[in-house]
């Protein structure tokens, strides 16, 4: 294949072109989720309140860098297979663990 | 200014549609998030299962963590920005930002060391805590995957100063996703490690 691809001469006018300009705003989306995050630390809420908080901004930040970054948004299916299957499995894992060490363990120390 | 893209030399279709070197490292990255979900568990067992744990800002420097996750986060910008500048051929772009990318990860191994080297001084060690050995443990690994990341950010940047050839765009691509995932790991880290 060959192409032609019309490249900005200056360097903020290449900013301004559709990919560069969709990674900046990802990038002031990211930069504002983790102040708020800190932010988060300083209102002194209760301790379930912030970590579900502090987890929800977390899996949202990951997922701006995974869809759009990594392009996850336009891969095709096996690629999506590859990385969310082990994410299932890894996961399902570490959650059978819980019963015998997090459950019994609090259980115990009651 | 028009550019002419051709064809990178290596460039040819597979079965699947993804250029092998991509589809491996996604396959590599599908290891690795076994790898870390498997430490991140570790870790979230243990702290759900234990009597007291300590509150993590109350040792750990949250400014210092924070402006580091901003180093971070900013090299995932520039590498996107990298592959971007690859895919329009543009050598002179992709190499700075590659450069660029792996400035700011040494810059965020630095303060990694410099907050080792604080905390360890402090008295919060590997072996002072459960939480410290799940800290050391858990940002120490990642330090290494960064490492790895900027040494390869790095080769390719060499790679790339000089030729006349189309730019391949695909190691970028490759690297890139590496670099991305070591990102998103640090964001979940911090998270769960440094502000929970």
């Amino acid at each position: 294949m060959t192409g032609a691809v019309s490249t900005p001469t200056t360097f903020a006018a290449w900013l301004k072109t559709g990919a560069a300009r969709k990674y900046l705003g990802i990038f002031g989306w990211l930069i504002v989720l983790t102040a708020a995050e800190v932010g988060a630390t300083q209102l002194g809420l209760g301790k379930r309140t912030l970590a579900a908080i502090l987890i929800l901004t977390a899996l949202i930040k990951a997922s701006l860098v995974a869809l759009y970054f990594m392009h996850l948004r336009h891969e095709v299916r096996l690629v999506l297979g590859v990385i969310v299957i082990p994410i299932l499995i890894a996961s399902v894992f570490v959650l059978g663990l819980f019963p015998d060490i997090v459950i019994a363990a609090r259980a115990a120390l009651r | 200014m028009t550019t002419t893209v051709l064809d990178p030399p290596h460039a040819h279709a597979t079965a699947t549609g993804i250029p092998n070197l991509k589809l491996g490292m996604w396959l590599f990255l599908a290891s690795e998030v076994m790898f870390f979900t498997g430490l991140v568990g570790s870790y979230v067992v243990l702290r759900l299962g234990s009597r007291e744990w300590p509150d993590p800002s109350s040792i750990l420097g949250l400014n210092v963590l924070a402006f580091n996750t901003f180093v971070l986060i900013t090299s995932s910008v520039t590498m996107a920005l990298g592959l971007q500048a690859a895919r329009e051929n543009d050598r002179t772009r992709l190499v700075r930002f590659l450069g660029a990318t792996a400035a700011l990860g040494l810059t965020f191994l630095a303060i990694k060391l410099l907050d080792y080297r604080h905390l360890v001084h402090e008295g919060f060690t590997p072996v002072s805590s459960l939480f410290g050995s799940c800290y050391f443990m858990l940002t120490g690994f990642h330090g290494l995957h960064v490492l790895g990341g900027v040494t390869a950010l790095t080769v390719l940047a060499l790679k790339n100063r000089r030729g006349a050839a189309a730019i391949d765009a695909t190691p970028i691509e490759a690297c890139g996703l590496y670099w991305h995932f070591v990102d998103l790991v640090w964001i979940v880290l911090f998270a769960i490690l440094c502000l929970v």
